[in-house]
């Protein structure tokens, strides 16, 4: 090794081999007579590495310098311990981020999830509004629901504000054809009622009257009788009414008790009860009135 | 083979050192600054730092604050001392060079009065021979020169401490060492 670039050395004068730089730089003698002037260079250079003084005392300086600089935890442990508080935050954050994606309007943690959206974590844009909406619409939060939406579609996108108020009307139609259908049904069921009102409603009103004159007849006492009657009366019309519907033949007590005599009596019940029938609702009551009205003629005539 | 196997060897003996000087032992940073402080001072000084003692001291105080962050072998363990050391040369010398600005030039002359004056020329004069080499070649040269023959470090480590390729040190090396011996040759021609 050392011969070949003793060789290379002697085919130019002015490069130095490697091995003997090498040589050179860590103080090795060399036997070319070429380097002799370069080592002495070397050497003065190398003897400016001078014998350090005080050497016990700087150690006592430089251990007890790090031994208090040793408190600090590890690099490596403090490491984990920083990454593991992060993870560990991270975590927290995404499961409240996830809790919070679901909520709607409403919810406990609605402010966290709108938060969030608002810094781009969880934000399903429009659809989640939607899901939103569908989901207060099923609470019956109508009002939110819209609300809640028409907000949205005032400062989102363009796209999304169009979908967003798409949705709007689609459910607002949809809930029109909903009430049409709920005051559709609401009608017919009115419809049904009058139906057999109007039917039961007169002879129930007959009827009644006819018990009450028949029971104001007989004797004195039969004015209090006459009021528990009218009271029962109050209670009797719906009762007739839902027999009524039930298809139980109303006039039995009429076949029972055929023609009771005061026309003037009669009359006036029957007057009464086609009034009844006239309004639906409060038909209950003017038959428990008209009873007790019809109750009262009587005595007034005894 | 033998010398393979005697290199492994102190390198886990200075593994050990390395790890009591984590500790905080005494013995091991005594073998530290017995090892370093020469080297380190001289390439201080060589390269130019206005106090090379006190500059050399705030490097080793560095070196035991931070010792706890080093994780590495002997050889590493010197690649990083003097990656210090010249961290703290380039700042004192950018410092230096304001102060200088500022010294009084008379003072400077009335120190240089002073003292044994032939004996003074003498030395000077040898040290400004190998100064004046080292001034012809560039910094990057020197720098390799004081690390690898001031700083007794090796091929390798000093390409570390340069943040170089070993090919580029190699002909750094070789650059400034064939310059120095031609002019070493013409000077001995002029003479």
């Amino acid at each position: 090794m050392r011969w070949i670039s003793d060789l290379t050395d002697k085919r130019s004068k002015d490069t130095i081999g490697e091995f003997e730089i090498e040589l050179l730089l860590r103080g090795t003698p060399t036997i070319s007579e070429d380097l002799a002037d370069l080592e002495v260079f070397v050497a003065s250079l190398s003897g400016q590495g001078e014998r350090p003084a005080d050497v016990e005392y700087m150690a006592t300086v430089l251990a007890a310098t790090a031994r208090a600089s040793r408190h600090s935890p590890r690099p490596a442990l403090r490491r984990v311990m920083a990454l593991a508080a992060s993870v560990a935050v991270l975590f927290a954050l995404s499961s409240v981020a996830i809790a919070a994606d679901g909520a709607v309007p409403g919810d406990l943690l609605y402010g966290v999830d709108r938060a969030m959206e608002r810094i781009g974590i969880g934000d399903g844009g429009v659809d989640e509004r939607i899901v939103e909406f569908d989901a207060l619409i099923e609470r019956g939060q109508h009002q939110d629901a819209f609300e809640m939406l028409d907000e949205f579609a005032e400062s989102a996108a363009v796209s999304e504000a169009s979908r967003a108020q798409r949705h709007i009307d689609l459910a607002a139609t949809k809930s029109n054809v909903i009430a049409a259908a709920a005051q559709e049904k609401v009608a017919a069921k009115q419809q049904l009622i009058e139906d057999n009102r109007g039917n039961d409603g007169v002879e129930n009103g007959r009827e009644f009257g006819q018990g009450v004159s028949d029971g104001a007849q007989p004797n004195d006492r039969r004015g209090r009788s006459g009021e528990r009657v009218g009271n029962n009366a109050t209670q009797g019309p719906p009762e007739n009414a839902a027999t009524g519907s039930d298809g139980t033949p109303p006039g039995q007590s009429e076949d029972k008790e055929p023609a009771k005599p005061d026309n003037a009596d009669k009359a006036n019940s029957s007057q009464r009860g086609d009034r009844t029938t006239g309004d639906n609702n409060s038909g209950g009551n003017s038959v428990g009135n008209s009873g007790a009205q019809s109750q009262n003629a009587p005595t007034k005539d005894n | 083979m033998s010398t393979t196997r005697f290199r492994s060897t102190t390198e886990d003996l200075h593994v050990t050192r390395i790890d009591a000087a984590k500790d905080g032992a005494e013995w091991a940073w005594e073998s530290i600054y017995k090892d370093f402080a020469g080297p380190v001072t001289g390439y201080l000084r060589n390269r130019g730092a206005s106090d090379p003692d006190d500059l050399s001291s705030e490097v080793f105080l560095q070196v035991a604050r931070d010792i706890h962050r080093f994780e590495g072998d002997e050889s590493n363990f010197r690649s990083w001392l003097f990656v210090i050391a010249h961290r703290r040369l380039v700042d004192d010398r950018r410092a230096s060079s304001r102060r200088v600005d500022t010294v009084d030039e008379d003072s400077r002359e009335i120190e240089a009065e002073g003292g044994d004056v032939e004996a003074e020329v003498m030395e000077h004069l040898a040290l400004t021979r190998v100064e004046d080499l080292l001034e012809t070649l560039t910094e990057d040269q020197r720098n390799v020169l004081a690390l690898r023959i001031i700083g007794d470090l090796t091929l390798e480590e000093t390409a570390d401490v340069m943040s170089k390729r070993v090919g580029a040190i190699k002909a750094l090396q070789r650059r400034a060492l064939q310059s120095i011996k031609r002019q070493l040759e013409e000077g001995r021609v002029a003479t």
